[in-house]
Formats: C-alpha cells, sequence, structure tokens
C-alpha cells in the first residue's frame, strides 16, 4: 500500500468533505445540540441543602456527549461518508482513478481516511464545545459552581463513545454506499440507526422482555445509550456520588464496544474486495468492449423519410403519472428502499404494543389506539424516507446528466414536481398500508379487527402532514439547490419541531406533524379537538400549496444567471415573488390566526391563564383562609347539552355557621366559563362583587354562629371553551362522547371560600408550609377543606346518554327526548361527581359498572373486582355505608382513574382498554385501588399536612396489594411489590426524596413516587411486622377514630395506632424511623461464591453486602434446581456491611437470592442474586471456584 | 430565422463566455464552428432554454423569447454534448418516456412510434436491453432519436460526433442532413469538416463573439489561389517570408507546411493548392486573434 496515494485520496476527500454545506451544517448542529442539552440532566432533582451535581463530572460529560453524538452523527456522518464512493461515480472521474496504479485498498483507506479526518474535526469541535459549556462558560456564569477540571473526564467518554460510535456510523454508511452505489442506501442506513436506536435500543424494555435479550440488546446497541440509561444511570446515585464516582463499566459494555469496533473493520475489508471486483469489471469493460451490447456497427440511416408522429402539448395528468411511474420503479427497485419498509413496520407494530402503558400493562391494541399511538414513530420514519427519497428523487436527472435533454422537453415543471411528490407519496402509502395490514393482522389475532380508525388516521388525519412536508422539502430544494444543504435544512425543521414540541411550545397552529397531540377515544372521534383538527388539517393544506407554489416558482429547470441576480433580487424579484406567492399565503395566514385565536380563548389558553392569576393575585391576601359557613346540604338541577359542550345549572346550599365569629359576607368560586350567574340569599336577590372569579356576596345581615341560610345559585356555561392549546387533556368536560364534572375545582357547582391552586404557577408556587414535629397532636383540618354534606341532584340529559351520580338514584323519567334522574345520598358525602355517557350496563346487585358498547372485554372483569374489593375491603377495613358503588367509563381524554363516594371513574386506557394478560392484572389493580379510596379518602379524609397523601394514594395502593394476595397468594403480591419496586427505582431522586411523613403530592417532582410506590411498599413492611390482623386492628381504630370527627387524622395517627398494636415496639420504632421519618434505600450485592462438594453434600458460600442504606435484616436463600430445594439464612446489615453466607445442602445449588419474598424495598434487585448454574453442569468434588458469579 | 442580439453570459466567478453575441441563423443547417472555450455550448443552452443569459435577446420568427423557455421547448429537439440516461432503462423504456414528456404521438401508437424511430437510428436490436450498455455511438443515435421526436421546428446538437469512430460520424451526417431538410438544425461542433460537408452556412465563433459569418464556398473563394504546401522546415516563418503559415500537416509520414501568400507567388519548393474550408477558418481564428487583445476568456 502506497501512503502516497492514500494520503492523495484522503486529501482530496477532505477538502471535498470541508467544502460541503453538510460540513458547516454539522457544526452548526453540534452547537445548537450540545448548547441546548442539560449536562447534568440525568440526575433527578437535587438536594435543597446537598451537593450539586458537577456539570463536568465523568457522569456529565458521559451524558452530553453519548446524547449529543446519538443526535447529530447518525444523518452527518452518513450522508458525508457514504455519499464519498457514490461522488466519484457521479463526477464520471471512477473509471479514471481505477485506471491509475491506485489500489483498492488503497482507494477505500484514502476515502475513509479522508472522510474520518473532516468527521475527526467535527469531533473535536464537538469536543471542544463541551468542554467550554462544561468547564469555562460555568465559571463565569453565575451558579453552582462546577468540580475541578479534569481532561480524563472529557476524554473517557470521547475514545469509549463518540469515536468508536462516529466511526461505526461512518463505515457502514460508507459500505452501503459503496456495496449498492444509490444514495438511498446510504440514507437507508441513517434511517435505520437513528430510528432503532430511538425506538427500540434505547429504552424499550417492556415488563415481559428476557434479561437475556436486554443484555442483547445493550451489547448490539451502537450508540451506547441502553448501557447509559438502562445499566449505568438505572438508579440515581445523587450528586454526591456522580461528582467524583469512576465510571463504571461492565462485561456487557465491553462486549458492545468491541462489537462497535469490530463490525467497521469487517465492513471495511469487505468494501475493498468490493471496489476490487467493480474496478477489475470497468477495466475489463474498458479494455474490450466492456459488456456494451453491439449492435447496429452496420447500420445506415433509413431514407424512406420520417415516421408519422404529432406532437401536442404534454397533459399535467399524463406528464405526472409518466414521471411518478418511473420514479416508483425505480424506488421500489432499490434493496435498501425495500428493507426499510418491513423495519418501519415492525417499528410501528412495536410502538402500537407499547402505547398507553399503566401499571406496567399497556392498551389494548385497538385500531383506534394503533392509529393514534403510533404516529410518532410513523411519521418520523415517513418523514426521513420522503425526506431522502425527495431530494434524490430531485436530484437524479443531473446525477445522471440527463437534466440538460429532461429540462428542455415542454411539460410544466409544476407535473415534475407533482410526479415526483407522487412517487414519494407512494413509498409513504406503501408503508402505511404494510403497517396496517401488520396491525390489523394483529388485530385480528387479538379477536377484533376495525380498519376505518386506520383509514382515518393514518390517510385523512396523516395526508395533510405529509404533504407539507413533501411541499417543505420540494420548496428547499428548489431554493437552496444543494442536496447536502437540503437535507441540512430539513433535518434541522425535525430537530426544530422536536425540539418545540419538548418545550411545550406547540400549538394547534403550529403543531404540523401532530406529535403528542391526538388522543384517541372509542367513544368519539377526536371528541375534545375535532375542530382543531379540522382547522389545523385545512392549515396543512393550504400550507401544502403554498410551499408547492415557492417549489415552482423557485425550482431550477433553467439555470438561473447568477451573475445578474443580486440586483435583480432586490430590485424586482421581492416584489414579482410577493405577486406571485402572496395569494397562495393568504389562506394559510388567516388559518393561523383564526386557530391561535381558538386556542387563546381555550382552556389552556392565555386568557384562562391571565384570569387564574388575577383570580390569585386579587383574593389570596384578603380570602386565603377566610372562614365560611359549612356546607350542610346541595340540592341542585343541571341539564346537559353534550351536543353543544352546555349546562345549566340551578341550586341552593344550605349553610350553618359552625365558627365562633358571625359571617357577614361570603366569597365563592365559580367556574370562569360561568355566564350570566344569580345569586339569592334564602330566597332573595342577592348582589355580588366578581373578584376575577370570586364572587363576594354580601349578606342582608350577618350570619350568626350556629344559625344557617340557603345560598341559591343559577348559571349557564360552556365547558370546555375554544381549542385545547396542542391536544391537552381534560379531566371535567362536556362533550359528545359523554360529560364528566365533579365539585372538586368548581366544575359544575361553585365551591365555598377561595380555592387554593387556582392561578398558581412557577413564578408564585410557595413551599409547603413548615409544620412543627407535633402538629399532628392538635385539630387538623380537612384535606381541601373535605367535609360531609347530603346531596340532590336531578339531572337531565339527552335521552341518548345514561347518567351516574353521587348517592343512589331516586327516579328516572323520559320525556320529550330527554330523561331525567334525581340522584340523592344515602350517607354524607365529601364531593359530589356527575357523569354521562352512552353506556351499557352490568350489575351485581347493587354494584354496577357503565362502559362503552364498543369494548365490554374488561367489563366482567372490573365488575367482579369491584364485588370483591368492596366486600373484602368492609370486612378489613370498616362496612361500606353507601347503598350503591358503580364504575363507569369515561373517555380517554385524560388518564384518569378517580374515586367519588359511590361512583369511580375509570377512563378507556385506565382500567377498560388496559391488556389483562401478564403479571400486571392492571384492570383489577386499578379497580380495587379505586374501590379502596372510598375508605381512604372518602371516608377517611386525612388532616391537611405533609404525609396526608400516605393515607389516602399509599393506603388504596396497599389496599389493591392485600386484594391481589388474597386473590392470587404471594405470587400475585410479588408481581405487584415488584412493580412498585422497578417504578420507585426509575423515578426516586437520591437527593430529593423526602421522608413519607414529609411528601405533599405535587408539592415536589419526586413525591408521587414515593407516595404511590414507596408507601404500600412500607405499609407492606409494617403489615408484615405487625401481622395481618394487628396492621387489620389498627387501620379499623383509625377510621372509627377519624370518621364524624373534626381532626381529622394524619400519618402520625396511624403510626401512633399501629405502634400500640406492636408486640416489639422497638423495633416498630426502627422500622418507621427509617422507613417513615427518613430515607434510607439498602441495596445488596452478592461476591466471592464458591461451591465445594463434601461428602457427597455441598458446601455453599458467599459474602453479602449491603452496598445501600439503613439497618435491616434481609434472608438470603440458596435454591437448587426444584422448587422444593431451598433454604435461607437470615442477616442483620448495617450500610456497607458484609455478612459470610454458608450452607451445607444435600441438593445440587444453582442459585443464591436477597430477600427472596420481597420483604425487603430495594435497588438493582437484579443484582441481588447470583446464578450458580454452570457449576453443577461440570462438577468436580473439592475443587473450589472463586468469585464466579459477579454480576 | 433565429436572431440573437447582444447576448452576453457571465458565470459566477466573473468568467465571460459571451460577450455581446450578435447573429442570425436561417433555416436549414446551421454551423457553429469554433475553438474549445469559445462559448458554443453556453449558446446551445441558452436556446435551449436550459440556461438564462445575462443580457441580450433572442427573437425567433419576430417573437422574443427571452427568458420564455416555455415558447421554445414545445419546438425543439436538442441534443447537448454530453448527456447520460437512467442506466437500468431499456432504450425503449427510456424513449417512450423522454416523448411521453414531450407530448409525441404516433398514429400507431406511442409504442409503434418508439419501435420506427428506433428502427430509424439502427436500435431496434437492443431496444429492450438497458442503456448502461450502450456504447457511445448507440447512446447518441438514441439522443437524436429523441431529439427528432415530435417534428421539431429546431433542433440543436452540440457535438454530436465528438468521440465517434469515421463510419459513425457519416451516418450521423446522413442523419442530420435528412433532418435539415424539414426544419432548422444548429450544429455547433470544431470539427470543420463536420461545417463543410452539412452547412450551408456558419459562423465562427471565438471569445463569446461572432468572428465570422458565410458559406463553405465563400471562405473557400476567399483565399482561392493564395494557398500552397512544401516540404516543412527548421524556421516555418522563414520559409514563409511576408506569406502566413497555416498549420503543418503530414502528407504519407512528411511533414509539410500550408501557407497563404497573398500576392500569389511562393518560396522555392511550394506548389499553389485547393483551398479547404479548415484553411478558411484556422486563417479567421488567427486573424481574430492578431486583431484582440484582449486574451480569450470564454469557457464551454
Amino acid at each position: 500500500m502506497s501512503g502516497t496515494r492514500v494520503a492523495a485520496i484522503a486529501r482530496q476527500e477532505l477538502r471535498t468533505q470541508l467544502a460541503s454545506p453538510a460540513f458547516l451544517a454539522l457544526l452548526v448542529v453540534i452547537a445548537a445540540v450540545t448548547m441546548t442539552l442539560n449536562p447534568a440532566g440525568f440526575v433527578r432533582g437535587t438536594a435543597q441543602a446537598g451537593p450539586h451535581a458537577h456539570v463536568n463530572s465523568v457522569y456529565a460529560a458521559t451524558w452530553i456527549l453519548t446524547l449529543s453524538t446519538f443526535l447529530i452523527y447518525p444523518f452527518f456522518a452518513s450522508l458525508m461518508a457514504g455519499m464519498g464512493i457514490l461522488r466519484d461515480d457521479e463526477e464520471r472521474v471512477s473509471e479514471m482513478i481505477h485506471a491509475t496504479p491506485l489500489t483498492p485498498a488503497e482507494y477505500v483507506a484514502g476515502k475513509l481516511a479522508g472522510v474520518l479526518s473532516a468527521l475527526g474535526i467535527a469531533i473535536a469541535a464537538h469536543a471542544s464545545l463541551v468542554v467550554i459549556c462544561l468547564e469555562i462558560v460555568p465559571r463565569l456564569m453565575p451558579g453552582p459552581a462546577p468540580g475541578p477540571f479534569d481532561a480524563w473526564n472529557h476524554l473517557l467518554p470521547l475514545l469509549a463513545i463518540v469515536v468508536p460510535n462516529v466511526v461505526f456510523i461512518a463505515v457502514v454508511a460508507f459500505a452501503a454506499g459503496e456495496r449498492t452505489r444509490r444514495p438511498l442506501a446510504v440514507h437507508a442506513v441513517a434511517v435505520m440507526l437513528f430510528l432503532t436506536v430511538a425506538f427500540v435500543f434505547w429504552q424499550w424494555s417492556p415488563a415481559w422482555l428476557p434479561t437475556l435479550v436486554d443484555h442483547l440488546l445493550e451489547m448490539a446497541d451502537p450508540s451506547a445509550l441502553r448501557w447509559l440509561t438502562r445499566d449505568l444511570l438505572a438508579v440515581d446515585r445523587g450528586a454526591a456520588f456522580y461528582n467524583v464516582a469512576p465510571l463504571a463499566f461492565g462485561t456487557t459494555f465491553f462486549v458492545n464496544r468491541l462489537i462497535v469496533v469490530t463490525v467497521p473493520v469487517v465492513l471495511v475489508l469487505l468494501s475493498i474486495r468490493h471496489v476490487g471486483n467493480v474496478a477489475r469489471g470497468r477495466r475489463a469493460r474498458v479494455s474490450g468492449d466492456g459488456g456494451a451490447v453491439a449492435a447496429g456497427s452496420s447500420w445506415e440511416p433509413h431514407f424512406e423519410g420520417f415516421p408519422r408522429m404529432e406532437q401536442r402539448a404534454p397533459g399535467f395528468g399524463s406528464v405526472v403519472i409518466e414521471i411518478a411511474r418511473r420514479e416508483i420503479r425505480e424506488l421500489f427497485a432499490q434493496p435498501a428502499v425495500l428493507l426499510l419498509i418491513p423495519l418501519a413496520v415492525l417499528l410501528v407494530v412495536q410502538s402500537a404494543y407499547s402505547t398507553g402503558e399503566l401499571l406496567g400493562a399497556a392498551s389494548i391494541p385497538t385500531a383506534g389506539r394503533i392509529a393514534v399511538g403510533t404516529i410518532e414513530v410513523l411519521t418520523a420514519v415517513v418523514f426521513l424516507l420522503l425526506m431522502f427519497q425527495s431530494v434524490e428523487s430531485l436530484h437524479r436527472e443531473r446525477s445522471i446528466g440527463l437534466d440538460s435533454i429532461y429540462f428542455s422537453l415542454p411539460f410544466p415543471t409544476v407535473s415534475f414536481l407533482a410526479g415526483k411528490s407522487l412517487a414519494g407519496a407512494a413509498l409513504g402509502t406503501v408503508i402505511l398500508g404494510a403497517s396496517a395490514v401488520a396491525s390489523w393482522t394483529l388485530m385480528v389475532m387479538n379477536g377484533a379487527a376495525e380498519v376505518w380508525p386506520l383509514a382515518l388516521v393514518w390517510g385523512v388525519v396523516l395526508a395533510p402532514t405529509f404533504l407539507v412536508w413533501i411541499g417543505f422539502m420540494l420548496a428547499v430544494a428548489a431554493i437552496v439547490r444543494s442536496r447536502s444543504a437540503t437535507y441540512a435544512v430539513g433535518l434541522t425543521a425535525l430537530a426544530l419541531t422536536l425540539y418545540g414540541q419538548q418545550r411545550g411550545a406547540m400549538t394547534w397552529a403550529w403543531n404540523w406533524p401532530l406529535w403528542g397531540t391526538l388522543r384517541w377515544s372509542d367513544m368519539g372521534v377526536f371528541p375534545l379537538d375535532a375542530g382543531a383538527l379540522l382547522m389545523n388539517r385545512l392549515l396543512m393544506l393550504a400550507t401544502a400549496v403554498f410551499l408547492a407554489a415557492i417549489a415552482v416558482r423557485q425550482f431550477g429547470r433553467v439555470e438561473p444567471d447568477l451573475a445578474g441576480a443580486s440586483g435583480r433580487f432586490e430590485l424586482r424579484a421581492i416584489p414579482t415573488a410577493v405577486r406571485s406567492l402572496g395569494p397562495f399565503a393568504i389562506a394559510p395566514v388567516l388559518l393561523v390566526a383564526l386557530i391561535s385565536w381558538q386556542v387563546g380563548r381555550g382552556f389552556q389558553g392565555d386568557a384562562v391563564n391571565r384570569a387564574n392569576r388575577a383570580y390569585w393575585r386579587e383574593n389570596v391576601a384578603t380570602f386565603s383562609g377566610f372562614e365560611v359557613p359549612r356546607l350542610e346540604h346541595v340540592s341542585a338541577t343541571i341539564d346537559l347539552e353534550p351536543k353543544h359542550r352546555r349546562m345549566r345549572v340551578a341550586g341552593t346550599y344550605l349553610l350553618v355557621n359552625r365558627g365562633a365569629r358571625p359571617v357577614s359576607r361570603l366569597p365563592v368560586t365559580t367556574g370562569f366559563s360561568f355566564r350570566d350567574i344569580a345569586w339569592r340569599v334564602d330566597g332573595i336577590a342577592a348582589r355580588a362583587v366578581d373578584r376575577a372569579g370570586l364572587h363576594v356576596i354580601d349578606l342582608p345581615a350577618p350570619l350568626l354562629p350556629g344559625e344557617s341560610m340557603r345560598l341559591g345559585f343559577s348559571y349557564r356555561a360552556v365547558y370546555p371553551e375554544g381549542y385545547s392549546r396542542n391536544g391537552g387533556s381534560l379531566h371535567a368536560f362536556i362533550l359528545p362522547a359523554g360529560a364528566l364534572l365533579s365539585t372538586i375545582r368548581g366544575e359544575f357547582l361553585p365551591v365555598l371560600g377561595f380555592v387554593h391552586g387556582i392561578g398558581i404557577d412557577a413564578e408564585n408556587r410557595a413551599k409547603p408550609a413548615s409544620v412543627a414535629p407535633d402538629f399532628w397532636k392538635g385539630t387538623l383540618d380537612p384535606l381541601d377543606g373535605l367535609r360531609p354534606f347530603d346531596a340532590r341532584l336531578e339531572i337531565s340529559v339527552p335521552a341518548a346518554y345514561r347518567v351516574t351520580s353521587v348517592g343512589k338514584m331516586t327516579s328516572e323519567m323520559t320525556r320529550g327526548g330527554r330523561t331525567t334522574s334525581v340522584w340523592e345520598t344515602d350517607h354524607p358525602v365529601v364531593a359530589l361527581q356527575l357523569a354521562a355517557g352512552r353506556w351499557n350496563v352490568r350489575r351485581d346487585g347493587s354494584n354496577a359498572v357503565y362502559f362503552h358498547p364498543g369494548h365490554d372485554e374488561n367489563a366482567g372483569e372490573i365488575l367482579r373486582t369491584l364485588s370483591l374489593a368492596r366486600a373484602k375491603f368492609s370486612e378489613w377495613f370498616c362496612p361500606y355505608p353507601w347503598e350503591e358503588l358503580r364504575i363507569h367509563e369515561v373517555p380517554d381524554i385524560a388518564t384518569i382513574a378517580t374515586s367519588f363516594p359511590t361512583n369511580v371513574s375509570l377512563s378507556e386506557s385506565a382500567g377498560f382498554l388496559l391488556a389483562r394478560d401478564g403479571n400486571e392484572r392492571a384492570p383489577f389493580t386499578i379497580t380495587a385501588h379505586e374501590v379502596a379510596h372510598q375508605w381512604w379518602g372518602n371516608l377517611l379524609v386525612p388532616g391537611e399536612g405533609p404525609g396526608a397523601d400516605v393515607l389516602t394514594e399509599s393506603l388504596a395502593q396497599f389496599s389493591a396489594l392485600l386484594l391481589r394476595e388474597h386473590v392470587e397468594g404471594r405470587a400475585g403480591r410479588i408481581a405487584f411489590l415488584s412493580h412498585l419496586e422497578a417504578s420507585y427505582q426509575r423515578s426516586r431522586s437520591a437527593d430529593a426524596e423526602r421522608p413519607l411523613a414529609e411528601v405533599i403530592d405535587d408539592a415536589s417532582g419526586f413525591d408521587a413516587t414515593v407516595i404511590h410506590d414507596k408507601g404500600p411498599w412500607v405499609l407492606w413492611m409494617l403489615d408484615h411486622h405487625l401481622g395481618r390482623a394487628r396492621m387489620l386492628a389498627g387501620l379499623q381504630e383509625l377510621l372509627r377514630a377519624s370518621r364524624g370527627s373534626d381532626d381529622h387524622p394524619a400519618l402520625h395517627d396511624l403510626i401512633a395506632i399501629l405502634r400500640r398494636h406492636s408486640e416489639y415496639p422497638a423495633e416498630f420504632d426502627s422500622l418507621v424511623d427509617q422507613w417513615v421519618f427518613d430515607v434510607i434505600v439498602p441495596e445488596f450485592r452478592i461476591s466471592e461464591a464458591s461451591v465445594e462438594r463434601v461428602n457427597g453434600r455441598w458446601r455453599v458460600s458467599a459474602m453479602v453486602t449491603n452496598i445501600g442504606g439503613g439497618v435491616v435484616t434481609a434472608d438470603v436463600a440458596l435454591t437448587g434446581t426444584s422448587a422444593t430445594q431451598a433454604t435461607r439464612r437470615s442477616a442483620r446489615f448495617v450500610p456497607g456491611g458484609s455478612h459470610r453466607m454458608e450452607w451445607v445442602v444435600g441438593f445440587a445449588p444453582s442459585r443464591i437470592v436477597v430477600d427472596p419474598d420481597r420483604m425487603l424495598l430495594q435497588l438493582r434487585r437484579d443484582r441481588a442474586a447470583a446464578e450458580l448454574r454452570e457449576i453443577s453442569s461440570s462438577f468436580e468434588p473439592t475443587v473450589r471456584r472463586d468469585g464466579m458469579n459477579v454480576l | 430565422m433565429i436572431e440573437l442580439a447582444h447576448l452576453v453570459k457571465i458565470y459566477p466567478g466573473g468568467v465571460t463566455a459571451l460577450k455581446g453575441l450578435d447573429l442570425g441563423i436561417p433555416g436549414g443547417m446551421f454551423g457553429l464552428l469554433g475553438p474549445n472555450g469559445a462559448g458554443k455550448t453556453t449558446l446551445m443552452r441558452i436556446l435551449a432554454g436550459v440556461l438564462e443569459p445575462t443580457a441580450g435577446r433572442i427573437v425567433w420568427e419576430g417573437r422574443d423569447v427571452t427568458g420564455r423557455p416555455e415558447l421554445v421547448w414545445p419546438r425543439l429537439g436538442y441534443l447537448p454534448q454530453s448527456f447520460g440516461f437512467y442506466p437500468n432503462s431499456t432504450g425503449a423504456q427510456m424513449l417512450q418516456h423522454l416523448l411521453r414528456l414531450k407530448g409525441v404521438t404516433g398514429p400507431r401508437g406511442l409504442g409503434q412510434l418508439c419501435s420506427e424511430l428506433l428502427d430509424r437510428v439502427n436500435l431496434s436490436s437492443v431496444a429492450h436491453r438497458p442503456v448502461k450498455g450502450y456504447s457511445g455511438g448507440m447512446r447518441q443515435r438514441l439522443g437524436i432519436a429523441q431529439a427528432i421526436a415530435g417534428n421539431p421546428e429546431l433542433v440543436i446538437v452540440d457535438e454530436p460526433t465528438a468521440g465517434l469512430d469515421p463510419e459513425e460520424r457519416v451516418r450521423f451526417h446522413q442523419l442530420l442532413a435528412e433532418i435539415a431538410e424539414r426544419c432548422t438544425v444548429l450544429l455547433s461542433t470544431h470539427i470543420v469538416e463536420d461545417v463543410a460537408l452539412l452547412c450551408r452556412r456558419f459562423a465562427v465563433i471565438r471569445g463569446g463573439r461572432v468572428v465570422a459569418t458565410t458559406t463553405p464556398a465563400e471562405a473557400r473563394a476567399a483565399i482561392h489561389g493564395t494557398i500552397f504546401e512544401g516540404p516543412a522546415c527548421s524556421d516555418p516563418r522563414e520559409v514563409a517570408g511576408h506569406g502566413r503559415t497555416i498549420r503543418a500537416v503530414f502528407v504519407e509520414g512528411e511533414r509539410r507546411v500550408r501557407i497563404r501568400f497573398e500576392d500569389g507567388v511562393p518560396p522555392p519548393g511550394f506548389r499553389p493548392c485547393e483551398p479547404t474550408l479548415e484553411d478558411a477558418y484556422l486563417l479567421t481564428i488567427q486573424s481574430d486573434e492578431r486583431e484582440s487583445n484582449a486574451p480569450a476568456e470564454g469557457t464551454a
């Protein structure tokens, strides 16, 4: 190999790469991505008083470099490397090059050296920018200081991840381009790499995925993101750890890197061989007749005259079809395209079966849910393919030298562009069609199959998106007239769209790909956003036409005269362009304005936000804590008109002054959509001052302590008004698909007093009130002011709807196309709710399930669970006081599960459409949880203060756990606890987690997992300590003490009661001190495992270490190959403490596992086990084997 | 009649390919002769409507078509200097595709018309073979087949015989001559013999300007009796005396020179000979080169 020749090729390639628009675009994207990513983004939360995460730690550098490498390089490195040899072919220099003494190896080496040098410059710029962002900028800016500079922090990820990854991408693309000599194959590599990493390698890990497959995916991941997120950063270790700890590489990582390095080497060798074959073939053709067909060597022109023919202006349609036909033939003759189609289908199917996961269970894949749930992956695939197809298609005639002939033919330019676009549309249609067929087949296998939702969403709804994208790419290509610059603009547009989506900047006026926007409901087609969707689609169609007009006007069919362009551009081109394109811009501009106006007045719009802030600003100082009379009885008439989103309400509150002071004015909060509000006090019209939504009524005479009054009210409302911002979710609504309203935030009835929470955002959110350690010993007001009252609601709906509300229905009458039902409480309630829908009903005595007739898969399971849960909870906690208990289904406008007295709401994806298979039994668990809230939240309302949510959410989850154990035994309990543990591990913040006794839901981003995941685990550990009977006795005592009392309980009350029931108070104290009043999580590792065979028995030894926190007692089990072969030992572990565990057993040992019965919440349970299987298969007595199971 | 007035083309970077070119192109075969870089291809591409001129006017039969290529394309057949086809298409598929885009049909359908056209250029036997296997001459024939389809009023052929063997050139000449009976054919070439054989009139273009417009006969007549040929010596200028050396030629391996003596008296050893069009062309170019102080800037 001649170094001179390699250097010559490399120099030329490097010069070409550095001068290409793609390289410039790469540098711009590197700058944009690097400066946008948060280097400390992998740390979940920061402690208020603890160390801050250093943005220049090796973890931060690894995180930002690995993530940015994945985001930046797949397309740019592929484009730069993959087109190298193709460019030589297009410029017709390949044959000349291969007619020199240059060998194939020198050519490939030179080409790769050139492009890798260019990429090396880009990587150097990338790394320099990262160093500036992580080391220099933080030192110049106010804020937490970075850690001490350590070059190795940056060099390590650079050398271990960035360089191998980029080389891998470049060489794979290079090999694809060299092998196929087709640009689309190069782009296919980029698309496949990007999509498989984004949708499979990075995060995809359903609960059912075998561990082996998980490891194989980690080994095969060319981005190393799976290792980073699912291994290295699977558990949050906190800033103190990340600031100083070295990166922990494991065997899987090394295997992964080996693959990433080996594959390019193999591909380079294959490329050299193939280049040699091609070059030899070319030389043979050049020297001989080259395989050129020999024809007409002795031809003579005929002189009988020209054939008769005529020429007409070619028709638009015929030209479009002709060009499209040729493009399609060209397109589908390419193996890369044929490979991409099944890949796209696989990604869509994978995405379809992962949507709507709740409690680890995916939604039942109905057609509509598949259609909407896969929009992101489907559009990503189609966008990328359309972009590459469009650009390569437009470039094709030029690249083969046909342009001069082609563009002097008399067809209209618009038909040329339309034909090319039609071919792209055909490609998109094939992908959509194949995905539809695959989805439909899987649906049929699941027993149900509808096609129309797929056709509606993927066809009608997405068609304008694809058209606007094609139009955009055509317009960009026509304007910039450079292949790589067009790609750069297209990729930037996609990146900006994603960025806007992630930052919440999208609205219906701008969300052209409909990412994260649509919500499917079987109960109505886009029930919340049908109007907004229609206008958005019209906007996209109009925009597509506008972009197409730009493309037609700017398309370079005639090579423009650039020498004279600048002068004409300023003086003549702009007015001409405006005149010619202006009419096409009118419709998009008007539609954007119209949609923006509707969004602005919608329930998520600026108008509502302003009104909410005004409510808080005007009233918080005066009316926060203002004592109002108690609500004793509600009587109201509600007329719903779902078709028009309207309601009319008239009613009366019976109020009693239970305070010690007279009440002379009465503040009442109304919904912001309430109109024509009228008030009456004891039957006489009363005036109220509207203070930004808080109506303050001056009472004719002060309401003295113990006196009562009747507050009458009437109004009408439209709910919701306008459009959502970007397809948002809504927990209360009146829509044709159904209605759901409650009194929690005054959605259909006024709320007495000032409502905390309205108008609160990041700017005015206050820290939770600091309370004294013994705050719970005084009298606590109920959480959210929820005090019991009685109610009578008369609800009128169109006859097609059914209604369910709080209490029991005492009468129902249908007249004049409307059904009026009366609902009365048979036991006091703390809140009201009403729901309406077109349901079927299944009953079991006084229990009932109201469900959508189109999907009854889970109705039976939910009803059975409802009845069982009601019966068992009544037995375990206290008798259920109301006569009826109903669960109703609500459209999936939001994923909600709420429990009001006698009335539970489950949205489609929160129960009725959750898959029942697998270990999760999600419908059962959710139903049990919500039924448990009848006790924990409705019968028992906790007092205001920290830890209150443990008495509602944690206890409801714990109740569901007990019910699963009751039904499924140990296996069901273990499955549910495993799910909770995994969820806690995924979501917890090592630095920001607060003790259970201090959590307040929503006050911190990390309290939710403590309440919903850790809470039930801790209650289970208390249950285990106390014994079931004592635990239930304690819970019963808590309920007895709180019901009817003005003092509402805190978590501390529960702890105090349970302590009294404990046989071992000291041990109980140790348990709650650590798990309730402190934050500890143990984590175990097994090392030094060994097996000896002595006299026909096996002696097993292993060191078990608690590398986590807490002083805990844990079982360590040794198991054999059968279920009966097991033995265990128990030990008390201190933080960092180890115990050598030893067994002598008569069975062949196969596994050591810590805490086999799920008695102890811990992190990385997967690493608290050691497999001994390989030992047993090659046993040699008395031979000791050490360290064989360190995972 | 096509009239070009003050046509200017300046490429980015300041390279001026056409410097105010004025030319009238009559019906029949019209030759455009010039050295490499004279601006011939630029002029062809501007006339074909695929390149925008910087300035100037193009008037075709009294109608200004400058900047309105859509008026030219329906009446045009164009065979550029270098071109390619879809490599995996067969000749028949390629021709049908281009004819559909051209709006050309035959009385017995497009397929039959393509067959006849391919037969006309003797590609019938390879009509269903991929174009990537065609030789250079076969590609040129396929190119001319698409150019003549639809009875165009103007056929532009840019260096059509470059790279062809002598036989193929002759056949092309015959074909072009036949086409020229029906329409205007603008033949751009630097091969003087092509013009001599085919064109009734031609223009010599150099440095982006028209140096001369004439007929082959007139060009030859203008130098009749002044051309002499004799053996070459070490210093041709010494031999030439007051005459002008046109060029060195080889006759049966012997190096000889052709010299013009305007007074008709040759030096010893030189004999009078019949002037060729190539003599006239070279004299024109040399004459223009001497007169022009500016270096040639054009490119094609």
